[in-house]
């Protein structure tokens, strides 16, 4: 692997490239912090949306906020199973065009993150990050997916002290990236036809809720490793409003008479 | 380490078009099955070349299995409220796997409530296990690295759900702003990058079978020309020079030792003109009965002089048929032994054809021996 490192200036730049894929990898670098799924599926819709446009949903058992790689960080999980609950929730939508593979362009661009609260009771540690894809990348083999994401809103309830600095609102703004492996490759599989990837994808019931749709889905067992993660917003220069410009011209307009005035002055002086 | 990072190094890095290919296909292929552990984005790999030392570590998450449903999240234990899986081996330079370590080579710590009772299930040491290989992938463009590694040996808490099998673990380490020294393909040199995993059983590894060849002999004997082989004959005893010496056999380093009938240097003498003979005719029917062609065949019986016509190969199923005649004047058991080898491995049988005296009653003089003459129609 070889890191890739981009500075504020090639992100702008680039971001505004996403959204219309085809096969290859944006080549996202993770950050902290991160949300990593658990026990995730994948499940392709070839006509989720529509004739033209397919639904992949990514959906896990459970998700865990990572602080950071460093010792002494910590990390907090929320389960989205419990007692009388065995399905998994979905965490992330992509809308995919099943001729290319390119997201959709429209109304609604390329789809959610909607990392919810776990199942378990209030008191508890639990977070939110809910955000509208920007941009995806697959590689042709299925094996590996990115995308870009901005996050739209994040929550956090009774977190533990070691993660107080997650306060609601933290990272609205924040660009984020997403990154799925896939340990099988895709044989018969495409954007056209419908499909499930995921430890005991081909026996498991739990994700039966998921599958109605699909029409004779090519169910692969295999294991799949989803992680979501955001960087803090770029802070934003203030913008003058209209009525502030205006203002500068006029002062700037009698500045100007009596700056020359002092030239000319100076000149006579001399 | 907080989250609080300077805005050059938190950068998103998008737009660089991968190409779909990974560079280097030296995984394992295994797969892990149910019941799964996942550890999250905060792992770690690293690697030094010094000592050889792969250590992968990070915070379990979640037990799950789908079918009985079994599901809880990896909590500290009750004892130091810690979780953790770590993975330690040692590799050369190539990446190939040389070694664990002395201890457990993976080791899953944490507490488990899988009936939501808020009292854990199971607590302390979840999982121990042995590394018996090591397989790796460096991704390319943007792409992530891949670990995988197959366990055996396993104990712990969680060990009965995982009897009988192996334990397969699966990692990606991901181009990540937070590792700048990532694995690069090689392991010549020191590298650290970022880890996520699962591990899950996974059907012990068959033991190679063993190179083995097999090889039959059935021995007759016949009186007369186109007569059907019996492993009994019986002619008319009278006296005979010849006389048995035992005889050490080598075959490519395998000794073993046989009885010889003949007169083993001796001058025939005068006097055993006089008693007459009978022509046997031996045939050995030689099979080879295994699936692996067998070579090197020798073919021994009691004889002095060698058994003509012994192939050098004989492959799985042909037959091959060897005779000899024999003028003979007294009662001698016949052993009939055959060898070969395939690769490493050595295989034999052995068979005998028992020549008697003819059947008559018993004479006074007799020697006790006779005794087994037996009787008519026998």
């Amino acid at each position: 692997m070889k890191a890739i490192n981009f500075g504020i200036g090639a992100l702008a730049v680039l971001l505004g490239t996403a959204g219309s894929a085809q096969a290859g990898l944006l080549g996202v670098t993770q950050t902290f912090p991160d949300v990593s799924l658990s026990s995730a599926y994948l499940i392709y819709d070839s006509n989720g949306i529509d004739a033209n446009t397919g639904l992949l949903r990514v959906v896990a058992n459970a998700t865990t906020l990572n602080e950071g790689a460093a010792a002494g960080n910590s990390t907090l999980t929320q389960s989205y199973l419990g007692p009388g609950d065995t399905a998994p929730d979905v965490v992330l939508d992509f809308r995919i065009a099943n001729g290319t593979g390119s997201l959709v362009a429209g109304t609604f661009v390329g789809g959610t993150v909607g990392i919810g609260y776990g199942t378990s009771p209030a008191s508890v540690s639990k977070f939110s990050w809910q955000g509208a894809l920007t941009g995806f990348g697959f590689q042709a083999d299925g094996k590996a997916f990115d995308a870009t994401w901005t996050m739209g809103a994040d929550q956090y309830l009774s977190m533990p002290a070691t993660l107080s600095q997650f306060t609601n609102g933290s990272f609205v703004g924040g660009l984020g990236g997403i990154k799925i492996s896939n340990s099988v490759a895709f044989t018969t599989q495409s954007f056209a036809n419908d499909w499930v990837f995921g430890t005991s994808a081909a026996t498991s019931t739990l994700i039966n809720g998921y599958l109605s749709g699909l029409t004779t889905p090519k169910k692969v067992n295999s294991t799949v490793l989803v992680d979501a993660f955001v960087a803090q917003p770029v802070p934003v220069a203030p913008v003058p409003e209209p009525e502030t410009i205006l203002l500068m011209a006029i002062g700037l307009a009698a500045i100007v008479p009596f700056a020359r005035r002092r030239e000319a002055s100076s000149d006579a002086a001399t | 380490m907080k989250i609080r990072k300077p805005l050059s190094k938190i950068c998103l890095a998008l737009g660089m078009i991968a190409t779909t290919t990974l560079s280097q296909a030296a995984l394992l292929g295994v797969m892990p099955n149910e019941p799964i552990v996942d550890f999250g984005g905060a792992g770690i790999v690293n690697y030094d070349a010094t000592t050889g030392l792969v250590t992968i570590s990070g915070t379990p998450a979640t037990l799950f299995q789908s079918n009985p449903f079994l599901y809880g999240e990896v909590l500290g234990t009750g004892v130091d409220d810690e979780k953790l899986v770590t993975i330690k081996l040692h590799v050369d330079s190539a990446g190939h796997l040389v070694s664990g370590i002395t201890g457990p080579d993976l080791t899953v710590k944490g507490s488990i409530d899988i009936d939501f009772d808020g009292v854990p299930d199971y607590d302390g040491i979840l999982l121990e296990a042995e590394v018996i290989a090591f397989g790796f992938e460096d991704g390319v463009a943007g792409a992530s690295d891949v670990f995988d590694l197959r366990f055996n040996t396993v104990a712990g808490a969680l060990a009965p759900l995982y009897n009988g099998k192996d334990i397969a673990l699966n990692v990606v380490s991901e181009t990540s702003v937070e590792f700048l020294t990532p694995f690069a393909g090689g392991f010549a040199t020191n590298f650290m990058g970022q880890a996520k995993g699962v591990l899950g059983a996974t059907d012990p590894v068959q033991p190679p079978s063993p190179v083995a060849c097999q090889l039959d002999v059935v021995a007759t004997c016949s009186l007369e020309d186109n007569a059907a082989g019996k492993s009994k004959c019986r002619i008319k005893v009278s006296k005979s020079p010849k006389h048995w010496e035992h005889v050490d056999v080598d075959f490519h380093g395998h000794t073993f030792r046989r009885s010889e009938y003949g007169m083993h240097g001796h001058q025939v003498p005068t006097w055993a003109n006089r008693y007459p003979t009978t022509n046997v005719t031996f045939s050995y029917v030689v099979t080879n009965t295994g699936n692996t062609p067998v070579s090197n065949l020798l073919l021994t019986d009691s004889f002095e002089t060698a058994v003509i016509g012994v192939p050098a190969l004989l492959a799985p199923g042909a037959s091959v048929t060897l005779t000899r005649v024999e003028k003979l004047s007294e009662g001698i058991d016949n052993t009939v032994t055959v060898m070969g080898e395939y690769q490493t491995a050595v295989c034999a049988d052995n068979d005998v054809v028992v020549i008697k005296d003819k059947l008559r009653e018993r004479r006074e003089h007799d020697e006790d021996r006779y005794k087994d003459k037996g009787k008519r129609g026998e």
